[in-house]
């Protein structure tokens, strides 16, 4: 019998379960889940005392889970043993977080939590703006009239201890059995509400008038100025995720090329050597180079998410996506794919709808990560060779390329949802957001980002190196796939090199482009890559190789085709079983495949 | 009581375009199917609850609305269930 005590957070959306645990755990904790937006677990000891753990739960609406996160809570309140295998079977305290500013919808929550017999300590949360509102509540006179434990938090309280103090009491732990609660009918929800009328009533704390509390909606909800800001602000947003993070992913790119470099040379030249330098070397550039963006992509959203933002996002764009069977809670996972499909499905866990939820999981690797902008790069540089300017025309034609057919295929999967989609959303009040928190908790996310799809890339790429070297890298076991798959390549309008490149890339695409410049420099021998691939003929012909036709047969091939080891895992792991992944990854390829040879035909 | 009789008795949907913005509005009933009429419940809108109309996006968009201190967000073919009159 551990003597480890679990302390569970619970509470509607937006209550300020967060900010509580980060005073809790002094932001000493490790997400228990995978990162996405607001459906991790985190947990960590309080401070000062490693035998209390907190546990952030995903928000709830009710006790009758709906959706998938809710599930997490609701497990977690019954089955805190599946989740955590030291605990229990129930935490030993629920902290319920009641947002004062939503008291009549937090109250009835409460209600149900009551109901439900769960071992409870209130905390008020809110306090600030509620006061300013009207709204604080009295925490004495509610805790003799709900029978538990009450207490106002302040978030702006930097004095973290005495809010342990206040929540966390010994004696408030117990091991009374709560009773599992059944489906909730809509009398008993009327009925909630007006209890919690009733509780108002009773314990409105009387306050001074103060200035209200400051709202954007008038611009960003605005009919004609809220649609046109969102452009302008999504625009901005992934113009800055971009070009800050290029130079930082060059930067990683010559820090882990030169350690290769460096490896090879000072170390004794074995096979050992080759394979930490070439192999695994490369395989941790491949993962860290994409640290940058990522990191930049969480701080972003993490910005938009705790002003409000995404919520008005969610709101604005919900009638265009519910054209095509998805609703306005889709657009973070899709706005977040457009990075790195990885942080994105992880983001679509909160879509309460089954089926938008899956069809969200299938055109989420539609979008164009940023690891097929350097594949672009290449292909638009040589299909436009010194034009600079027409290469960037010929990106943005691929993102609005890549999006219609996303629509296409979410419009045809959509024909499955006999039961229709919709959207209800609460949108969070307007708030300053907490730089410190939001960069703690970039840290965190990224940080799983490089353990959980970490280890995949790197044995992915010690393989797939493996194969590119074995036994000589003139005549390595690639090379012989490449060459015992020519049929495939020929009608796509592609040499064996190319073939390989491509082969190589499904572990992740922007390993084209370092196959391509190992295969063709080798044979060539001429100064840029750009150069050589361009005055690249068929071997032992005069031909040229990358004509317009193939290239753009090529793009549209990686707009489409699921290379990437990384994704097909999580699509696994959110889709619950390989059927759908795998599905997924052949038909995507397939499609690519024959899209790209049609445009050979065409041509 | 008694005030701005003029908008007394108007029975309406609460996707009417007709709708004063930012005026309170009574919910007097919900006519959608069980499904829909739980979800709504849920989220606080029931009979007799007061709500007022912030913003509509453009082309039958989603709604905002505000209710129980807080602002919600639904689709047009959502508020059509709700029926409101001018409280």
């Amino acid at each position: 019998m551990s003597t480890q005590k679990f302390v569970a957070l619970v509470g509607q959306p937006n209550a300020g379960k967060t900010t509580l645990f980060n005073q809790l755990t002094g932001l000493n904790s490790k997400v228990v889940n995978y990162p996405g937006s607001t459906v991790d677990i985190a947990k960590g000891p309080i401070k000062e005392n490693p035998d209390i753990t907190i546990i952030d739960l995903p928000g709830i609406t009710s006790l009758d889970p709906q959706s998938e996160d809710e599930k997490i809570t609701h497990q977690a309140l019954y089955q805190l043993n599946e989740l955590i295998k030291e605990a229990r079977k129930e935490p030993d305290l629920v902290i319920f977080v009641l947002d004062q500013t939503q008291r009549s919808r937090h109250l009835s929550v409460l209600k149900q939590c009551l109901d439900a017999n769960l071992n409870l300590v209130v905390a008020l949360s809110m306090t600030d703006l509620a006061q300013k509102e009207q709204k604080a509540l009295d925490p004495k006179k509610l805790s003799t009239l709900i029978g538990c434990p009450v207490h106002t938090i302040n978030h702006q309280n930097k004095n973290e201890k005495t809010i342990i103090n206040k929540l966390i009491n010994q004696d408030y732990f117990s091991k009374k059995e709560s009773h599992k609660t059944h489906k909730i009918s809509q009398q008993e929800i009327g009925r909630n509400y007006e209890w919690a009328e009733q509780i108002i009533k009773k314990t409105q704390l009387k306050n001074r008038i103060e200035n209200k509390a400051w709202d954007l909606d008038a611009l960003f909800l605005h009919p004609i100025l809220g649609p046109m800001s969102f452009v302008v602000l999504m625009g901005l947003f992934f113009t800055s995720i971009f070009t800050l993070a290029a130079p930082l992913m060059d930067g990683v790119d010559a820090f882990f090329s030169m350690l290769s470099l460096q490896v090879s040379s000072l170390a004794p030249s074995n096979l050992i050597t080759k394979v930490i330098s070439e192999g695994l070397i490369t395989g941790l550039g491949g993962i860290f180079v994409f640290v940058p963006q990522i990191a930049i992509l969480f701080f972003g959203l993490g910005i938009l998410e705790s002003t409000g933002y995404l919520a008005r996002a969610a709101v604005i764009i919900d009638k265009p996506l519910s054209k095509i069977g998805l609703s306005g809670r889709c657009f973070l996972p899709m706005l977040a794919g457009c990075a790195c499909a990885i942080p994105a499905m992880m983001a679509a866990r909160n879509i309460p709808n089954k089926w938008e939820k899956r069809i969200c999981l299938w055109i989420i690797p539609l979008m164009q990560c940023s690891a097929r902008l350097p594949v672009y790069g290449l292909l638009l540089g040589l299909l436009f060779f010194n034009k600079p300017w027409f290469s960037g025309i010929g990106l943005t034609i691929i993102y609005l390329a890549s999006v219609l057919f996303a629509c296409l295929i979410a419009a045809l999967l959509s024909r499955g949802n006999q039961k229709g989609t919709y959207f209800q959303m609460e949108l969070p009040h307007w708030r300053w957001p907490n730089i410190k928190i939001i960069l703690i908790q970039t840290i965190q996310k990224t940080k799983s980002f490089i353990t959980n799809a970490g280890p995949i890339i790197i044995i992915i790429s010690i393989v797939l190196w493996t194969i590119s070297v074995f036994p000589t890298e003139q005549n390595s076991i690639a090379m012989w796939l490449g060459q015992w798959l020519t049929p495939i390549w020929e009608p796509m309008g592609l040499d064996w090199r190319v073939g390989v490149a491509i082969l190589l890339s499904f572990a992740a695409r922007e390993v084209f482009v370092s196959v391509l410049a190992v295969l063709f420099t080798i044979q060539a021998g001429q100064t840029s890559l750009l150069t050589t691939l361009q005055q690249a003929t068929w071997p032992g012909t005069q031909a040229i190789l990358f004509t317009p036709s193939v290239i753009v047969g090529l793009i549209i091939f990686y707009m489409i085709a699921l290379q990437c080891g990384a994704t097909v895992g999580i699509a696994k792991k959110e889709m619950g079983n390989w059927k759908e992944p795998l599905l997924q990854l052949v038909s995507y390829s397939v499609l690519a495949y024959v899209l790209a040879v049609m445009v050979q035909w065409v041509a | 009581m008694g005030t701005e009789t003029k908008y007394q008795n108007k029975k309406m949907t609460a996707d009417s375009k007709k709708i004063i913005k930012n005026k309170r509005l009574k919910i007097t009933d919900i006519l959608a199917s069980d499904a829909i009429r739980n979800r709504l419940f849920q989220a606080g809108f029931i009979p007799g609850t007061l709500i007022s109309l912030i913003n509509q996006m453009p082309f039958s968009g989603a709604l905002t609305f505000k209710l129980r201190g807080t602002k919600f967000a639904l689709r047009n073919e959502d508020a059509a269930c709700l029926r409101v009159e001018y409280a």
